[in-house]
Parts: C-alpha cells; sequence; structure tokens
C-alpha cells in the first residue's frame, strides 16, 4: 500500500454490513456510494468491474448480428467445438503459471487486468470488422478467453483489498451486484446503437469502454497491496474436507452453467425458437445472479456455507427436473434463473469457506488456480453440450440428471454415508499421507516426509526408522537440514505402498 | 513384310484412339458442384431484393432436402453473397425456419423457405427446389444446370408436383 493509502486505510469505515455506522454519517450520496462501490481502495476496483461489465454487454448485443446466427447450428458446431477445446490450452497452461507470475511480480494481477482490457479492445475493433465471415469465430473465442483471465485475476485480487476475514464475501456480493447494475444499464444503451448502427457499431462503442476498463485498472494497480507468499499452510488448507468439498460443489455448479449456455444456445436455435427465449435464459441467468448476491450475504448470517451448498444444488437440481418433465420456454427460463441463482449462492459459499477455513488460501496465487479449475470447468462442460447434440428437452433431462446425481451426493456425503454404502470416516493416517503428498507437490518436500513418516508410525503398517532414523526426522522438522526431491520421491512412494498393503 | 507393317499401324492407331477416347472426359464422369452451383439455385428463387440501404432486406430460410449439409464455409459465402440484398438464413430443418404459433406455418419473419437438393454430379445436372411461403403457397421446381466455360447456368426449370415439407399429407 502507499503511504497515502496508508492515511486512507486508518479512516477506513467497517465493511461488514452494506451501510456501516461510519457510513450513516455521510451526505445522501456518499451513503449510495459506499453501498454501491464500498470503502476506499476497493471502490476502484469495483468501479473497474462495472466497466468490465458494461464493455460485455457491449460485446454480448453485438453478437445478435454476428453470422453465427444465419448459418445453421450444426454447420457452426465443429468450428464452436474446435474454437472451445482450443479455448481450454490456456487455462490448462495458465493454471501453473499464473501463481509464480502473480506473486513475484509486483501489480502482477491488476497487469494482468489492464492486459486484458487492452487485448479486448483490439479484438473487439477486429471483430467489427469481421462480424459477417469466419475470422468471426477465432476473434470471438479470443474474447472469451481473454474475458475469462479477466475473471481469474479480479477474484483472485479482491483478497487484497480486505483486512478482515469477514470482509470477503461481501466484498465479492458487492462486487457482483454493482457490476449486474452496471452491465443491464449498459445493456440497454448496446441495444440502442445497435438498433441504429449496427452490430459493427456497438462493438467499436464496446472496444472504447473496454480501454476505460483499462484506464480503471491502471489506477486499481496504485492501490493494490502486494500479496503475501505462498506458504505450505495454504495448500494444506485447501484439502481439508470441507474446503475441498465446497471447492468441488463450486466445480460441479460451474459446469453445469456452461453446460446449459452451450446446450441452449444450439439447440434453441435449431429447433426453431424465436431469438427471445434465448434472450430470456441470458436475462434470467443474469437475474438470478443479482439475487444471490443479495440473498446470500443474509443466508450466511443464519446458515452454514455447507447448507447454502445443500440449497443451491437441491433448488438447481429440483427445477431443472420440474423443467426437464414440464418443459416450456417459461420452466426452461425459470430452471436457468435457478441455475443462475445457485451459482451465485454456492460462489459466496464458497468465499465464506475459504476465509473461515483456509484463510492462508486467500493468497493471489492459490486463488488465481482456484479461479482457474472453475473456468475450466465451464469451458469442459461447455464442450460436451457443444459435442452431444441434442435436443432442448433431452439436454435439459441430462442437466436434471447431473445436478440430482451431485446434490444427492453432497447431502449423503454431509450426513455421513456413502451414495450406494455407508462411508466410513477417513483413517488419520490417510489423511495425513495425503497432507504429505500435497505437500510435496508444492515443493513442501522435508514438511512432506515428516507428515508421511507420522502417517506410517500412526497406521502401524511399517516402521519410519527404516526409511528415516528419527535424528534425521528431528533434523528436518527443526529445518537444520533439508531433502530434495528424489529422496522426498521414495519415501513418500514406499509409505504408500506399506499403507495400501495394510488396506488390503 | 508389307501386311505386318500396315497391321502393326493400324494396331497403333486403334490403341492411340483408345487412349485419347480414355482421357476425354465422358458424360458419365462427375463433376464438382461447387457452391457457385448452389448460389445460382438459391438465387433463382429469391423474392426482390433490397435496393437501399434502408430498406429492409427480405428473409431468406434455406434448408438442404436429404441428409447433407452444407458446410459452414460454403455457408458464408452465399451469405456473403447476397448480404446486401437478402438476409439469408440457413437452417438444419425446415421446423427450425417455420412460425409454430402460425396455423398456416409459414416461415418466420415473413419469410420465404427454401428446400435445396442435391445437384446431379453426373450430366444432366438435376436438382430438386421446394419453395415454401405458407402451407397453401408451396411449389416445387427441377431445375438442370449446365457447366459453362467460367459459371454454371440453369438450362431448364420445370415446375413439379411439391412435397410435403411441413406437417402431413
Amino acid at each position: 500500500m502507499t503511504s497515502d493509502a496508508g492515511a486512507e486505510e486508518a479512516q477506513v469505515p467497517d465493511d461488514s454490513g452494506p451501510v456501516s455506522e461510519h457510513a450513516g454519517t455521510r451526505p445522501y450520496v456518499g451513503r449510495i456510494r459506499y453501498a454501491l462501490l464500498g470503502p476506499p481502495h476497493i471502490d476502484r476496483l469495483t468501479v473497474t468491474h462495472c466497466v468490465h461489465s458494461a464493455a460485455e454487454a457491449f460485446f454480448t448485443v453485438s453478437m445478435a448480428g454476428s453470422i453465427f446466427f444465419s448459418v445453421s447450428p450444426d454447420a457452426a458446431r465443429p468450428r464452436v467445438l474446435l474454437f472451445l477445446v482450443v479455448t481450454l490450452a490456456p487455462f490448462l497452461v495458465m493454471a501453473p503459471l499464473v501463481g509464480p507470475f502473480v506473486d513475484r511480480v509486483r501489480g502482477g494481477l491488476p497487469g494482468v487486468m489492464i492486459g486484458t482490457f487492452l487485448a479486448r479492445a483490439v479484438l473487439a475493433m477486429l471483430l467489427a470488422e469481421n462480424l459477417r465471415n469466419l475470422l468471426l469465430f477465432p476473434l470471438a473465442f479470443g474474447v472469451l478467453v481473454v474475458a475469462k483471465t479477466y475473471t481469474v485475476s479480479r477474484n483472485a485480487l479482491v483478497p487484497a483489498f480486505v483486512e478482515d476475514e469477514d470482509d470477503l464475501v461481501p466484498a465479492n456480493a458487492r462486487l457482483s451486484r454493482t457490476a449486474t447494475l452496471a452491465g443491464a444499464l449498459a445493456a440497454s444503451g448496446a441495444v440502442g446503437v445497435y438498433a441504429a448502427f449496427g452490430g459493427s457499431w456497438s462493438l467499436r462503442v464496446g472496444a472504447a469502454v473496454y480501454v476505460l476498463g483499462a484506464i480503471s485498472a491502471w489506477r486499481v494497480r496504485s492501490v493494490a497491496r502486494r500479496l503475501e507468499p505462498v506458504d505450505r499452510d495454504a495448500y494444506v488448507e485447501l484439502i481439508r474436507p470441507d474446503v475441498s468439498g465446497a471447492v468441488w460443489d463450486m466445480v460441479v455448479l460451474r459446469a453445469a452453467q456452461g453446460f446449459a449456455l452451450f446446450q441452449f444456445g444450439f439447440s434453441l436455435r435449431a429447433e426453431g425458437d424465436p431469438p427471445w427465449v434465448l434472450g430470456g435464459l441470458i436475462l434470467g441467468n443474469g437475474l438470478g445472479g443479482f439475487l444471490g448476491t443479495i440473498l446470500a450475504p443474509r443466508l450466511r448470517e443464519r446458515v452454514s456455507e455447507r447448507a447454502m451448498f445443500t440449497a443451491a444444488l437441491v433448488s438447481s437440481a429440483s427445477m431443472a427436473l420440474v423443467a426437464g418433465f414440464a418443459l416450456t420456454r417459461w420452466t426452461l427460463i425459470a430452471a436457468i434463473s435457478v441455475l443462475g441463482l445457485s451459482v451465485s449462492i454456492g460462489r459466496r459459499a464458497l468465499d465464506a469457506t475459504i476465509q473461515r477455513q483456509a484463510p492462508h488460501a486467500r493468497r493471489g496465487q492459490v486463488y488465481a488456480g482456484l479461479e482457474t479449475r472453475l473456468e475450466l470447468a465451464w469451458v469442459s462442460a461447455a464442450c460436451l453440450a457443444v459435442a452431444l447434440r441434442t435436443a432442448t428437452w433431452i439436454g435439459m433431462l441430462a442437466l436434471a440428471a447431473f445436478l440430482a446425481l451431485v446434490a444427492i451426493v453432497h447431502v449423503r456425503r454431509h450426513a455421513g454415508v456413502g451414495v450406494f454404502r455407508p462411508m466410513p470416516a477417513m483413517p488419520m493416517a490417510e489423511r495425513l499421507l495425503l497432507r504429505a503428498e500435497t505437500l510435496a507437490e508444492h515443493h513442501f518436500y522435508d514438511e512432506a516426509i515428516v507428515v508421511a513418516l507420522a502417517a506410517l508410525e500412526e497406521s502401524g503398517a511399517g516402521d519410519p526408522d527404516a526409511l528415516m532414523s528419527r535424528d534425521e526426522r528431528i533434523a528436518l522438522a527443526d529445518e537444520a537440514s533439508h531433502v530434495d526431491q528424489t529422496l522426498a520421491s521414495a519415501i513418500l512412494r514406499a509409505v504408500r505402498s506399506q499403507l495400501n498393503a495394510t488396506v488390503r | 513384310m508389307r501386311r505386318s507393317r500396315s497391321h502393326r499401324r493400324a494396331a497403333l492407331l486403334a490403341t492411340g484412339l483408345v487412349v485419347i477416347g480414355a482421357c476425354t472426359p465422358g458424360d458419365d464422369d462427375p463433376t464438382e458442384i461447387g457452391v457457385e452451383a448452389y448460389s445460382l439455385v438459391i438465387a433463382e428463387f429469391l423474392p426482390d431484393g433490397a435496393v437501399e440501404d434502408d430498406d429492409e432486406k427480405p428473409v431468406v430460410y434455406v434448408a438442404r432436402l436429404g441428409d447433407e449439409i452444407f458446410e459452414l464455409d460454403d455457408q458464408v459465402a452465399m451469405i456473403d453473397e447476397l448480404e446486401q440484398s437478402h438476409d439469408l438464413r440457413f437452417v438444419d430443418s425446415v421446423d427450425a425456419a417455420l412460425d409454430a404459433e402460425d396455423e398456416d406455418a409459414t416461415p418466420r419473419d415473413d419469410g420465404l423457405l427454401l428446400g435445396i437438393g442435391t445437384v446431379a454430379p453426373t450430366a444432366p445436372h438435376l436438382v430438386r427446389v421446394e419453395v415454401y411461403a405458407g402451407s397453401r403457397d408451396a411449389n416445387a421446381f427441377l431445375l438442370t444446370l449446365e457447366p459453362g466455360a467460367d459459371r454454371w447456368r440453369i438450362e431448364t426449370s420445370e415446375p413439379v408436383e411439391p412435397e410435403v415439407l411441413v406437417g402431413d399429407e
């Protein structure tokens, strides 16, 4: 933080509610500003996210004039699938790289955000000239990839703006809520530009908005504090059952969302439904997400994060089942709206779980890795939807079956039983070894060996002294000596082998 | 000796004629049917197009008769060719072009639906076209195309009994 930021920070009011006591003494306009944008410094991030939403609205509206809606869905499907698969590649590459970049480069995340805005501005200008030819596909998917990169960096940056662990959920909720409002306002303007001047001009306006976003992100860069280096605790915390379970539930919800968007985007066109139905799905998803940002903080005051996920999964599965068996345009829109609401609630629940049970994982590198997994799930499910080529009602039933199965597993997991048989708690030795393997994956070899040998001792499956003497283990625990990857891998393999032999 | 030379010449000549005949394209050799042929067929049945930039372009839906589809590149090429005057939209099935809430099952957006068959690869290059504007306004034609030196042309256009594109007979 800069020195003047430090002075401002001393005056930052409590961010635990939409409007704090301190904000109550402000003028009316100031109170609204605070409610929409939040306290100083994070308000810059909020503004930047609003500009992003506005620009994306112009991009989305412009696509209505693209050649995609003039060609037949079956002819477009292979090209869309190809570019979706190509879209996967950056995320697979990005996942292991973005973390170190974020941690080593000062202003790494804001820098990534600036880059994504500038890249999208260029792509939007190119798209404006190629809206009605085959270059539409690589350019539009280029915007998609870059937009998801922005999402990863923006979500990973939020923890850098909150001091208190209780602030993460309301901060994220406010960001999403205000940005949704901004996007809705911008969309009405985008429709006007499109109707008057066509898709190319709305893209050019969108490009200008992207440039504004880059300027706004530059202002974020000046106030974002350097993210703390990640230590082993962050990775260990991520494998805690509640945390890993929450991440899995969120992955499922994001996958369902990606599947639904592409499944119904194609099937509605193929079946001749009027364009307003697809527009209704997009609007419903957005409204559901907006509602979630309002409901989620209130839900969290009353129920646990696990219960929030249960509500999200059960409600989305239930509505999808209703739509699957009684499919009309309105039940379809309702199902997608509830899915949008569930994803939003799930997002808040994940944030709450991490801030409470994995506070060290609120670091840029780890958070970026989490976000990348969520985006991968979205894209992978979208690929599946495009590849399958099914009718709307089959797609809805498949979505309902998937969500219902996950909801059942979620409920039974937290009730202590498996899906088909009672599921015993994981033995301590196995849990210790799992932790050791996670530590080794992230290059904490000394700690990995100490924990792995503790697992072996706990299980009684072998003698730890046979693998490493007690004195050597003590030296490792005291950080008086160190081991390399080769030795660590060999010891972990040996412990795993002995534990597995005990189980058999 | 003289008789054997003449026999050899006759044999060589006959062989040469056979070779030349084999190299010359015959009526049974398949011709590559490109997007230009289908563009010509579609253009034959287009309604009057937009003249000024502000005019609303008539909507024309194009579906393939049978199981084949137009490749994406070909669709884009045909759309581009008619972009100035017509709003060409390709559909995978006839139903996708129709207004489901209209009793007369007319094409959406007051458009016209063209069902295009496959141009025969060998002469005569026949192709069937269904022209559909509603359940009471359906026609069909059998066109004969002829490849020219640099472009295709329509030799004949014969009205035929329309197939039932929409609904049951």
